[in-house]
């Protein structure tokens, strides 16, 4: 009687077993790589909109503040989309003849809004607040990249939750001062590019962000070198006698008049900011109920 | 397991130890394999296995259609609601993953000790195992409520950059059930090697040679084929026999860690644990007196076998027996006013009645099993089996329900009425495991044809050999 298996299965076999191994692995190589890839989070990707807007032209070439047309956004959780009346601001004077502009002079006519399409839209069960973020020194570039070098609008982040983590587990690296939120441009403290910060007791009930005062040219006062307590070693910053994270800090006893830390590292400028702008610690920033309610 | 009682003349009965054979005597390697081998490679399907397939396929139908509907609605269509947010679905599972702890107690843990008897039913305890495991596992994905979701339970890197929750014991239950069902799986088919063997010599067509030859993955007989075989099987039931313990265990801290009077009690695992084995070896019964009946299997599943899965649920049910004491017990030495109503409610709430019939099951009437006459009587066996998986049943019935229908909140006290979904989806397992049951036996070798080689008086190896007669003396 013939054999049933030819000599050859003994190879097959055992190729077999590490050709499930090596299958199984690049399935869930494969699975990671797609659910975080464009093609499931519409990254990068440029949506057709009804006219297509350019935040390039408007911002960079015009020179348009984000909240001219995004009034709400330090007031209420949602931005704002503009209605066609601001719009009409300008566009009732120039390109009037314009064939792109053609729905919104439609819009303007008959009154129904134009339906653009959504770039950035979170799940419905995501609870977000743009007056907390930017009032707390989250910059729109931190989430939204250089929206004033996008001639048409697309999502610079994926929206993940990993990503939104990733910044409520360890806020201090992209804090900026309030006064800098709108602020295309700003790359961070550094050595290059030194933040001088002065903190001062505001009264109980005023917004926590105004009690900082932060420059990016040398003011004229007194100016002391940013120091962690305790000092960690690489840190591009220099303790001059002046403590600032610990309880009874230096600057409280300071003479009255506002005093200036100079920051040279984004951490510390973050340590500074998380400390004076009242910022939870990433345990409370990540417990469930605060993005989802 | 002595049994000494027989009548020295039935041929049964062993006449040195007295005991009743574990083999009819008559017996040869052969003979063995014949009768094992010609219910898998005969072409004749019987015509009852063909009914009972086709009305357990039915009933499979049945699970589907709930299922189905289970996906499309929600659980709301089931009778789950609050306060009773455990319904049938958590009943079933923990009653299912019960069934399977005896498949693993014969072939892991009386494989150790050495119990002979075993060979003869531990593989499809094991395959019983596989099925319950099976059944069971499908309870918490459909009670998730969106189980579509119901890979988050396992931890792996994600984009939400979360792990599950490690400090809950639901999610200990995740790694208790998927280790169960890997290790009982590796279990069966590594014990089931030489039989794949022997089938694929033995088939006559060129399918069932291919079939059986892939599975026996080129399993000669040889020595050395022999030793690894016998050191994984050890090792399998080193590995093996703590999960009877552990797995059980963890299913019951999903109650006992919640602060829920009737939950909230540490005896909990080990009376889990015995109520699992005593369920599963009452399932055993329920399957074996059928099969050896319509297989003729007599001379293999002999009376010595029902006698031994007696005496375990016997001893099994007088532990479980004393969990239920200890409750009563702890209702009242805690003088918790919370513990002592829950046990009243138990006992005289509007579901007294389960209670009632939890007690009678699995208490009561098991205590028959005392006698030897009826230990030895098959037909009271199968009814005292049956009798005793409905009182298992009612007793994670009694747990799940009725603890949760009357908590610490009269104003939010409720009732549970289960929906026609609820009876669909567990007749429909039920119709699940016989359904695979009776493949397994069409197509699998449902006694292990070499163990019970071994266990024949030729297989016994003499210590010394016999003087050969020098010629000339």
């Amino acid at each position: 009687m013939p054999q049933i298996f030819d000599r050859s299965s003994n190879a097959l076999a055992r190729m077999s077993l590490i050709l499930t191994g090596l299958i199984v692995i690049a399935l869930g190589l494969t699975l990671d790589e797609l659910q975080r890839s464009p093609w499931v989070t519409r990254q990068g990707q440029r949506a057709d909109q009804p006219v297509p807007f350019s935040h390039k032209h408007h911002v960079e070439g015009l020179g348009l503040q984000c909240q001219y047309c995004h009034t709400t956004v330090e007031k209420s959780n949602y931005a704002g989309i503009p209605p066609t009346k601001t719009c009409m601001n300008c566009h009732a004077q120039i390109w009037t003849d314009a064939q792109l502009l053609e729905p919104v002079r439609q819009s303007w006519a008959t009154g129904e809004s134009i339906t653009w399409t959504r770039v950035h839209d979170l799940p419905d069960y995501v609870f977000f607040n743009h007056e907390i973020h930017v009032n707390k020194g989250i910059g729109c570039s931190s989430c939204h990249g250089r929206v004033d070098e996008m001639p048409i609008m697309y999502m610079q982040n994926t929206l993940q939750m990993e990503w939104c983590l990733n910044c409520h587990r360890n806020p201090a690296k992209n804090l900026r001062p309030t006064s800098e939120i709108y602020n295309m441009a700003w790359q961070g403290a550094s050595e290059l590019t030194p933040v001088w910060c002065a903190a001062e007791d505001v009264p109980k009930g005023s917004p926590t962000a105004g009690g900082v005062t932060c420059t990016e040219t040398a003011p004229g006062g007194e100016v002391q070198m940013a120091a962690l307590s305790p000092p960690v070693p690489g840190l591009h910053a220099q303790s001059v006698g002046v403590q600032i994270g610990s309880e009874d800090t230096g600057v409280m006893q300071l003479p009255a008049g506002l005093h200036y830390t100079k920051f040279t590292s984004q951490e510390a400028l973050g340590k500074f900011l998380i400390q004076h702008y009242d910022i939870r610690n990433p345990r409370e920033l990540t417990s469930c109920e605060v993005c989802h309610r | 397991m002595a049994t000494k009682d027989a009548p020295v003349n039935n041929p049964m009965v062993d006449p040195v130890t007295g005991e009743y054979r574990v083999i009819a005597p008559g017996h040869s390697f052969k003979s063995v394999t014949e009768e094992v081998s010609r219910i898998v490679l005969t072409s004749h399907t019987p015509l009852g296995w063909w009914f009972g397939f086709m009305v357990a396929g039915t009933v499979v139908g049945i699970l589907t259609i709930c299922v189905t509907w289970l996906f499309l609605k929600g659980v709301g269509i089931w009778a789950v609601t609050i306060p009773v947010a455990w319904g049938f679905a958590i009943v079933e599972f923990v009653w299912w993953i019960g069934i399977g702890h005896a498949g693993t107690l014969i072939s892991a843990i009386l494989l150790l000790f050495k119990q002979g008897w075993r060979n003869s039913i531990n593989r499809f305890a094991e395959a019983m195992t596989i099925f319950a495991v099976i059944c069971a596992a499908m309870f918490p994905v459909l009670h998730l409520g969106r189980p579509w979701l119901g890979y988050w339970l396992f931890p792996y890197p994600n984009t939400m950059n979360y792990w599950p929750q490690f400090r809950s014991p639901l999610m200990w239950d995740v790694f208790a059930v998927s280790t169960y069902g890997t290790i009982s799986v590796v279990f069966w088919y590594i014990g089931m090697i030489p039989d794949l063997g022997t089938l694929r010599d033995r088939s006559q067509t060129k399918v069932g040679q291919f079939f059986y030859g892939l599975l026996a993955v080129g399993w000669r007989g040889s020595v050395r084929h022999w030793v690894r075989y016998e050191t994984s099987s050890l090792l399998l039931a080193g590995l093996a026999t703590p999960l009877v313990l552990s797995v059980h265990s963890v299913i019951s801290l999903d109650f006992s860690v919640a602060l829920m009077p009737g939950w909230h009690t540490t005896i909990f695992p080990p009376y889990f644990v015995a109520g699992a084995i005593y369920s599963g070896f009452a399932m055993v019964l329920t399957l074996a007196i059928p099969i050896r009946k319509f297989y003729h299997l007599e001379d293999l599943i002999t009376i010595r076998h029902i006698d031994n899965c007696n005496k375990v649920m016997l001893a099994t049910g007088l532990i479980v027996a004393y969990g239920y004491s200890t409750e009563v017990f702890m209702a009242w030495y805690s003088a918790s006013h919370w513990e002592y109503f829950m046990m009243w409610n138990r006992m005289f709430g509007p579901m007294g009645w389960s209670y009632w019939t939890l007690i009678t099951c699995n208490i009561a009437l098991p205590q028959l099993l005392w006698s030897r006459k009826l230990r030895k009587n098959v037909g009271f066996t199968f009814l005292m089996a049956l009798i005793i998986n409905t009182g298992m049943y009612f007793e994670r019935f009694v747990i799940v329900v009725t603890s949760l229908t009357r908590d610490y909140l009269p104003s939010s006290w409720g009732t549970y009425r289960a929906t026609k979904w609820d009876y669909g989806t567990f007749f429909g397992t039920l119709g699940l495991f016989t359904f695979l049951f009776f493949l397994f036996i069409r197509f699998l070798p449902m006694i292990p044809m070499s163990e019970l080689r071994m266990m024949l008086p030729q297989a016994r190896v003499r210590e010394k050999a016999e003087p050969i007669p020098e010629a000339g003396d």
